[in-house]
């Protein structure tokens, strides 16, 4: 086994423990299970990337290795930016709920 | 029957004192002044001139504040609810006119249109519009004269009806839509707005080119269901 080998598995062995100890969202949880097992076989057995290149049209192992980044990249960016979004929403309702309570507040004092 | 004026403000010390005064010579008393996190005295002014003033602690945009003010009208038994301007670009006695198609009516919502009333602008902010009315008649296939005119007149039915989610100034979009998708009967009203100087500094209300693209990119991607 080569040393770039050893490092991607000791990478995945550790990503996989993370997502295990941090189960919030079950379908979310066993994609991430599936990519790092998915991660350590291909890190195990090269010959699978290559073989799996080949089944899907992909010109080499390494290409298809690119791609499945950078797929995975843009689906992370993609939930980043909805849960960004969401936590912007949240901030506004307690910022809208402060405003309309504080002024609720003044108008009962100033009474 | 109650008319709340809703006037989301931000550092408007310079003019806001002028055009509350405005409104209330014409005889609005339910006014709500939305600070959106100014750094200047506009919540001290809103709050000499003895109208209800609600403060954003942080900047949350003029969607949001809007938002803020008609959940506050909405809460305090509001009929009928105005979006007004702070800095003056709107005359306070189309107020009623705005309000007619509600009243007599029974329109749900009133859009101030500058196209109708063939108001002259300048040229950049014409080419501006136009591309964004057909933007939304592409996106949400509501065909309109007038798309991003700040000054509109809801019912209490037809504010519940476009309860506004984003915060920036994405919301002329999002009213749209929700007029659209809620089935709002609404009204265009030719208004006049009022283009001095202070008013035409490109990017003074965060609607410069890169916010233009922004929007853009936001309404595409709340299209495909974020």
């Amino acid at each position: 086994m080569d040393f770039i080998q050893i490092i991607i598995l000791i990478f995945a062995l550790f990503a996989f423990s993370r997502v295990i100890l941090n189960i919030k969202n079950r379908l979310e949880s066993m994609f991430w299970m599936v990519f790092w097992l998915g991660v350590m076989a291909a890190a195990i057995y090269p010959t699978f990337v290559i073989k799996l290149a080949e089944i899907l049209g992909v010109s080499s192992g390494i290409y298809l290795s690119i791609y499945a980044t950078l797929i995975v990249l843009s689906y992370m960016i993609f939930r980043l930016y909805a849960k960004l979004e969401d936590t912007e929403k949240k901030i506004t309702k307690i910022i809208r709920t402060v405003a309309i309570k504080n002024e609720s507040k003044t108008s009962k004092n100033n009474r | 029957m109650s008319t709340f004026i809703v006037i989301p403000a931000l550092n408007e010390e310079k003019y806001l004192g002028q055009v509350l005064d405005n409104l209330k010579e014409r005889g609005y008393n339910n006014i709500v002044v939305v600070d959106d996190g100014s750094t200047d005295k506009t919540y001290e002014v809103a709050k000499s001139k003895n109208v209800t003033a609600l403060k954003h602690i942080i900047n949350r945009g003029q969607g949001a504040a809007l938002q803020t003010g008609m959940t506050y009208a909405l809460l305090n038994n509001a009929e009928y609810i105005i979006h007004f301007d702070s800095d003056g670009q709107h005359n306070p006695d189309e107020i009623e006119k705005l309000l007619a198609p509600i009243k007599n009516e029974n329109f749900e919502a009133c859009l101030g249109s500058r196209f109708l009333s063939k108001q002259k602008m300048p040229l950049k902010r014409k080419i501006v519009l136009k591309g964004g009315i057909f933007l939304i008649w592409v996106m949400y296939h509501i065909k309109l004269t007038d798309v991003h005119n700040g000054f509109r007149a809801f019912s209490r039915e037809g504010a519940k009806k476009t309860i506004m989610t984003t915060d920036k100034m994405e919301h002329a979009s999002e009213i749209l839509e929700k007029i659209k998708k809620n089935k709002v009967r609404y009204k265009e009203i030719p208004v006049n707005i009022i283009y001095e100087e202070r008013h035409l500094k490109e990017g003074r209300k965060g609607q410069g080119r890169f916010d233009a693209i922004q929007i853009l990119l936001k309404m595409i991607f709340k299209k495909m269901g974020t």
